[in-house]
């Protein structure tokens, strides 16, 4: 009987690490993304208005 | 298309160059900003370092995935807009061209010594006078192209390339009055002295005296050059003299513009009256001369021929009238018409293509001037034809009595080989009659309303 309780605390221990470790990778994915997102985004609109030249584009 | 003075369409060279500078430069920037991180985490503290770790390595894989994602969404977006684009212009040029073609317009020279024939004139920019040798819808534009100047010009006959100043691209020389019409190109070849000039100048009176107001055309001469020509010649004739013979190598182009009733577009005649010694020169015919290179111009877009015959140029004729004639000033062409007639076939068989075997689609009207003098309208005139129609039930009209009775002359004035000659190289013939003396002229209009309705029916 002391046995399974102790099995059981260590099984969910395991996945509250593994939970939090997920939870952590996802928030650094998830905040990484948004900042490749963020710089490529800005580069290619900054890009687009310096080569784009809008006056020029007429039948 | 040959280079322009002109700035090319953003659709057809600088919009390409965008496309690629705008995702080189986005992909090197993404680079740039990644390289700035790696360097700042290099000397950065544990946590910091990290950050710029993560930054440089987040921009790598999903900047990457970003940029991806927007240049593709870029190259479809702007190809929409291309296809647009190439669309409408492709509709534009098909228009054009489909519309010159169905309605045979193009452009003929009226300069002496040139005729070239073209598809479009050379138009110079109303602004800056630059030469733009293509003006039609294109990499430099669809409805509208900006010359080098800045000027913006149109590119198409419905909206207002023919007002531009036009050049012929072969002599270079101004082509005044309207450039984009469909030509009716109507030579007059005969021997020297058969009356050429003078028939067609008459024609052209009868033209403006009755022709245009019986069809209700209105007239217009393309340039002053032309009308005062007109004025002096029609003066000429109406006072009984004879119209200047036009001189040994020359060629004269007489234009006008018809516009029919119930048509837009113009016609434009042109009567080409050349000199009659470029029929009789055999040097000019063998060896390519000048002349012949000029002639060889127009064959290759005439529309019909008048064909000038003298009747007292056949011997047996000219014998029968020797005492009248010589009593009279009436100056009878010295050439054979057989011989004229041996030099214009060979010259259309040397420069038009025409096989000796084929023959001429085009209309033919053999044409005997001088009927006025002595009995002749008796023979080959209204007064014989009216005789042959009563007599002869097959006959319908007068004007086919006159094509017979020509017919008959010349196989009974021993010129029969005209005649053979004549229905061997020309499929569509008909004989007639006139006299040419301006506001008195007899008949001129029969062999120019022939034509016409072979030519261009909607004229009429």
């Amino acid at each position: 009987m002391g046995n399974d309780g102790e099995d059981l605390g260590g099984c969910i221990g395991i996945l509250i690490i593994v939970a939090i470790v997920t939870a952590v990778v996802i928030a650094v994915a998830g905040v990484g993304g948004v900042w490749g997102a963020i710089t490529a985004i800005g580069n290619y609109i900054k890009s687009f208005r310096k080569n784009v030249a809008f006056e020029k584009v007429t039948t | 298309m040959e280079k322009q003075p002109a700035i090319k369409s953003y659709y057809f060279e600088k919009g390409y160059k965008d496309l690629k500078a705008t995702i080189m430069e986005s992909w090197e920037l993404n680079k740039a900003n990644a390289a700035d991180h790696f360097n700042k985490a290099e000397f950065a503290e544990k946590f910091e370092m990290a950050f710029h770790w993560g930054a440089a390595i987040s921009i790598y894989a999903f900047g990457t995935l970003w940029f991806l994602i927007l240049s593709f969404f870029h190259v479809v977006i702007l190809g929409a807009v291309f296809l647009v684009i190439y669309t409408s212009f492709s509709i534009v040029w098909g228009v054009d061209k489909i519309y010159r073609s169905i309605n045979k317009i193009f452009g003929a020279c009226p300069h002496e010594r040139c005729h070239a024939k073209f598809d479009i004139p050379v138009y110079t920019c109303s602004s800056c006078n630059e030469k733009h040798t293509q003006l039609r819808p294109g990499e430099y534009g669809i409805l509208k192209r900006t010359c080098t100047c800045g000027e913006k010009l149109p590119t198409s006959f419905f909206n207002g390339r023919s007002k531009l100043d036009a050049y012929c691209p072969k002599c270079e020389n101004l082509l005044e009055g309207h450039t984009e019409s469909r030509p009716i190109v109507l030579p007059f070849l005969g021997a020297p002295s058969v009356g050429k000039s003078t028939m067609l100048y008459s024609l052209m009176g009868e033209i403006h005296e009755n022709i245009a107001k019986k069809r209700k055309w209105e007239l217009e001469f393309p340039d002053k050059f032309n009308k005062d020509n007109y004025e002096l010649k029609i003066d000429q004739l109406n006072r009984g003299e004879a119209v200047d013979k036009t001189r040994d190598g020359e060629l004269n182009a007489v234009n006008l513009y018809v516009k029919p009733e119930k048509s837009e577009r113009k016609r434009l005649l042109y009567f080409y009256d050349p000199a009659g010694e470029l029929y009789t020169d055999m040097g000019a015919i063998a060896g390519g001369s000048d002349d012949e290179r000029i002639a060889k111009q127009f064959f290759d877009y005439f529309d019909g021929v008048f064909l000038i015959l003298d009747p007292f140029a056949i011997p047996m004729v000219h014998d029968e009238y020797a005492d009248e004639i010589a009593k009279t000033d009436v100056r009878p062409s010295s050439h054979n018409p057989i011989d004229v007639l041996d030099r214009a076939i060979k010259s259309l068989e040397k420069h038009f293509g025409l096989k000796v075997d084929k023959k001429v689609k085009k209309p033919l009207a053999v044409v005997f001037t001088k009927v006025d003098a002595f009995d002749l309208e008796d023979k080959i005139g209204l007064t014989a034809a009216k005789r042959l129609k009563s007599a002869d039930e097959n006959i319908k009209t007068e004007d086919d009595a006159i094509n017979k009775l020509c017919r008959d002359f010349l196989m009974n004035n021993d010129a029969g080989q005209v005649l053979q000659k004549i229905d061997f190289k020309f499929k569509k013939v008909r004989f007639f009659s006139v006299a040419s003396l301006g506001e008195k002229s007899v008949r001129v209009s029969k062999p120019f309303e022939w034509i016409i309705s072979n030519a261009d029916k909607s004229l009429l």
